[in-house]
């Protein structure tokens, strides 16, 4: 949560496409490499870096969704084959090896859908999608202790454990216009 | 869930179209990578020809040569879906046969995770189609799906700090992990072990990572310990005392590096003392006897020293230092103003404090109607010793300065009263005195007091009364028996003014007082006795006065002796439970050559609310309520 607050956000401009594909809506956003610097070296360190991306829809861009659908996926670096794998841990969970960096990306991007369920056709709504890395609870419990303590043990793990953040808004958009498009 | 769409344009291919650094060489390891290569190196027409389709789809799609079931036998699943996934073979590589396959397996085998694995086989256009499963673990981590985890530890290398800055349990735990597959868990597990070791915790982080090996699926596990910025370092370093953390707590595995006694000589304690407080050395703190042994030297140094059992860390982690401060208790006790906080409705609000400051400094500050006939507001600035290099010497001085406030009542007795030296507008005085304690509970005291008294009656003008000081005071040790203890004072003052020191007032005033106070429990009783004498004419302000929230309570000052008194004595006696109490009070203030009347009061008391009535009063007077803080 600190570490939150310490690095904000970086604000990305992307361009948001979205498609409709049946009953649910699926989002594109070419420009998007969520894989940092940072978080490369630390897959290349054959360490697996957990995602959740959070995507909803909102009636005006500045608001926030209130219900967003999440979905988290696990990426590692395999050191032999040079490969990424990405595994999608919910929902429904799935794997996949043998990917590029940009391959392991998109994978994350078109497991990611929103179901259309409750828009009306003419309703102008914005896509929010956030995602974030995010640590694995640590396997003991010796963090624990005075604020103090825990100021600086997230201070010290800085190097190894940066957060990799960002938000992505897109719109008007109409689901009427994108079944136009479709 | 619809399958995943573009896993065409994801899985082999689009390294090949990459132009990154890493695809360089991810061609070492990726079959469609070589197949590329080999082409390049036939001809260039089938390179050209090959690149056609690859430029114009972005894609080779490889063929399956095999299908596989891992992490689960494929007698688990039904015939039909291994005659599908069979089916699969010979067939080019696409999601969208697979995933329906994918999907069939966790259909029927919903308690397990299923992953799909392309391993190129050694003709580039070919792959193995392995579908990988593993049960579902609730809350599912990193470390269970890190594609590392199929590699063998080859090794486990700790870098950055040597191999004793870490216990050699954790050492062997590390080693422990050679030769069986990667558990990113418990590689996490050893990295925050290593980084809470005493001598690398807040002074080192540590990440973790896994190099490739000198044999294929052979990794090196590779904990690196660096160096925290300094500002943590010397926060967490123990340099910095942060009170209230726990940063510097001492824990019960420390090991004591010294233990020492100071501020006596020595030859103040015995020897087997000194050897038990050594042979804590080298062992583990431990506080009972750390404490027993406090006591020991306590009982030793006969409790003319105060000690003080101060343990710190040492100079190297995970140590500590034991020190036993002792500390001369001064035998002189601190000779203030008494500090009033008073209220009797016929005599108003008192408040005076004094004290203690810094190092000796004693200021003292309020307004006093309740213990002299005048009520005196002002300041008081002093310096006081207790121990002048001895604890049997001590010295102080004090300077006042007050204004003054009169009853009518006193007023006008004065008026009728030309032998008593008459009222004054300030009073202020300088008096040094020294103390001369023969044990701790017997003292004297010898000084002088040169007051200044600017006189309002006939007209203004300046007196002296200048005056030699001497007292001597007793106070026992608290006697303890046991949930009995009794205490008891004494004392007896004389001053006197006198010509010698060009003092207007030549008198000599003697003034006894004294008292018990015994505990029994919650019982309390006390007695208390004062008892006065002046001969010549001292000033108002040397004068007796009974009457007050301390003495015949209940009784007003101002109707028995508005201009006090130069004979007095009285008696006081209380029994309280807790906070409740009883109380009375006997007393008499004259003058001499006059009767003595004694007068008696009783009430009760809740705290330091009190209720005075007195007894054979005449006139103008009833219950009082007081309150004596």
């Amino acid at each position: 949560m600190i570490s939150l607050l310490l690095w904000p956000a970086p604000l990305v401009a992307q361009t948001v496409g979205l498609k409709l594909d049946g009953e649910q809506l699926r989002v594109s956003v070419p420009q998007l490499h969520f894989l940092g610097t940072e978080v490369l070296q630390r897959l290349h360190n054959g360490i697996a870096v957990n995602y959740v991306f959070k995507i909803g829809i909102t009636p005006n861009r500045d608001s926030k969704p209130t219900s967003p659908a999440s979905y988290r996926f696990v990426i590692s670096y395999d050191i032999f084959e040079q490969k990424f794998a990405v595994s999608r841990i919910e929902p429904n969970p799935r794997s996949i090896t043998h990917l590029s960096e940009s391959a392991a990306q998109l994978f994350c991007l078109d497991s990611i859908a929103l179901s259309t369920a409750g828009i009306s056709a003419d309703q102008a709504f914005w896509l929010t999608l956030e995602y974030q890395t995010v640590e694995p609870k640590p396997a003991t419990t010796e963090s624990g202790g005075t604020l103090m303590e825990q100021l600086i043990d997230v201070f010290s793990r800085k190097a190894q454990r940066q957060e990799s953040r960002g938000t992505i808004t897109g719109g008007p958009f109409s689901l009427s216009e994108l079944r136009k498009t479709r | 869930m619809a399958p995943p769409r573009g896993l065409l344009h994801t899985c082999e291919i689009p390294a090949l179209l990459e132009i990154r650094p890493s695809c360089k060489t991810s061609s070492l390891y990726n079959g469609a990578a070589r197949a590329l290569t080999n082409v390049m190196k036939k001809t260039l027409l089938l390179s050209f020809l090959l690149l056609i389709p690859i430029l114009a789809f972005g894609q080779i799609v490889p063929t399956i040569s095999k299908t596989e079931i891992a992490g689960a036998s494929d007698q688990m699943l039904s015939t039909d879906l291994r005659d599908s996934m069979q089916k699969l073979v010979g067939q080019r590589y696409d999601p969208a046969i697979v995933d329906p396959i994918l999907r069939r397996i966790e259909s029927e085998m919903q308690d397990y995770v299923v992953a799909t694995r392309n391993i190129p086989e050694t003709d580039p256009g070919l792959i193995r189609l392995v579908f990988v499963m593993a049960p579902k673990a609730p809350g599912n981590t990193v470390a269970d799906i890190n594609v590392n985890s199929q590699y063998i530890v080859e090794s486990v290398e700790v870098k950055g700090v040597t191999a004793d800055q870490y216990s050699t349990a954790l050492h062997d735990d590390m080693q422990n992990l050679v030769g069986l597959m990667v558990d990113s868990k418990r590689v996490e597990e050893l990295r925050q072990r290593l980084r809470s070791e005493p001598k690398l915790k807040g002074k080192y982080s540590v990440s973790d990572k896994i190099e490739r090996g000198s044999q294929p699926g052979q990794v090196k596990l590779v904990f690196e310990a660096t160096k925290m910025p300094w500002a943590f370092r010397v926060t967490l370093g123990n340099k910095i005392d942060l009170s209230g953390s726990k940063i510097n707590e001492v824990k019960d595995t420390d090991i004591v590096e010294s233990a020492q006694v100071t501020g006596v000589p020595r030859s103040s304690y015995s020897d087997s003392l000194d050897r038990e407080i050594q042979l804590m050395v080298g062992k583990r703190i431990d506080h009972l006897e750390a404490d027993h042994l406090k006591e020991k030297l306590d009982s030793e140094l006969k409790h003319r020293y105060a000690v003080e059992e101060k343990i710190r860390k040492g100079t190297k982690p995970e140590t500590v230092t034991v020190v036993y401060e002792a500390k001369l208790i001064p035998w002189i006790p601190e000779r203030t103003l008494p500090e009033v906080g008073a209220y009797h409705p016929k005599q108003g609000i008192s408040a005076f404090v004094d004290g203690t400051v810094f190092r000796g400094l004693t200021l003292g500050m309020g307004t006093d109607g309740d213990t002299l006939t005048e009520r005196y507001k002002g300041y008081t600035v002093g310096f006081e010793s207790r121990m002048l290099g001895t604890p049997h010497i001590g010295a102080k001085v004090r300077f006042e300065t007050f204004g003054m406030l009169w009853k009518a009542q006193t007023l006008d007795n004065l008026l009728l009263s030309p032998s008593v030296p008459g009222a004054y507008r300030t009073r202020q005085s300088i008096e040094p005195s020294i103390a001369i304690a023969f044990s701790p509970t017997l003292y004297a005291t010898a000084g002088a007091n040169f007051t200044e008294l600017e006189m309002m009656l006939p007209v203004e003008h300046w007196e002296s009364a200048h005056e030699a000081t001497a007292s001597l005071r007793y106070k026992s040790p608290t006697l303890k028996s046991g949930n009995t203890t009794s205490d008891i004072t004494s004392g007896y003052e004389i001053r006197t003014g006198t010509r010698t020191l060009d003092s207007d007032f030549v008198y000599t005033r003697h003034f006894w007082d004294g008292g018990y106070e015994g505990k029994f429990g919650k019982n309390k009783i006390k007695f208390q006795y004062l008892g006065g004498r002046i001969t010549g004419n001292a000033p108002l302000f040397e004068r007796f006065s009974l009457g007050n929230t301390v003495t015949l309570r209940g009784w007003n000052k101002y109707d028995i002796a508005p201009i006090g008194g130069d004979r007095v004595f009285h008696l006081s006696t209380e029994w309280s439970y807790k906070y409740f109490g009883v109380f009375m009070d006997n007393g008499s203030i004259w003058n001499s050559g006059e009767d003595s009347i004694i007068r008696n009061s009783f009430g009760v008391f809740l705290g330091p609310l009190k209720l005075g009535v007195p007894i054979g009063c005449s006139s103008n007077c009833g219950i009082t309520f007081l309150i004596r803080l």
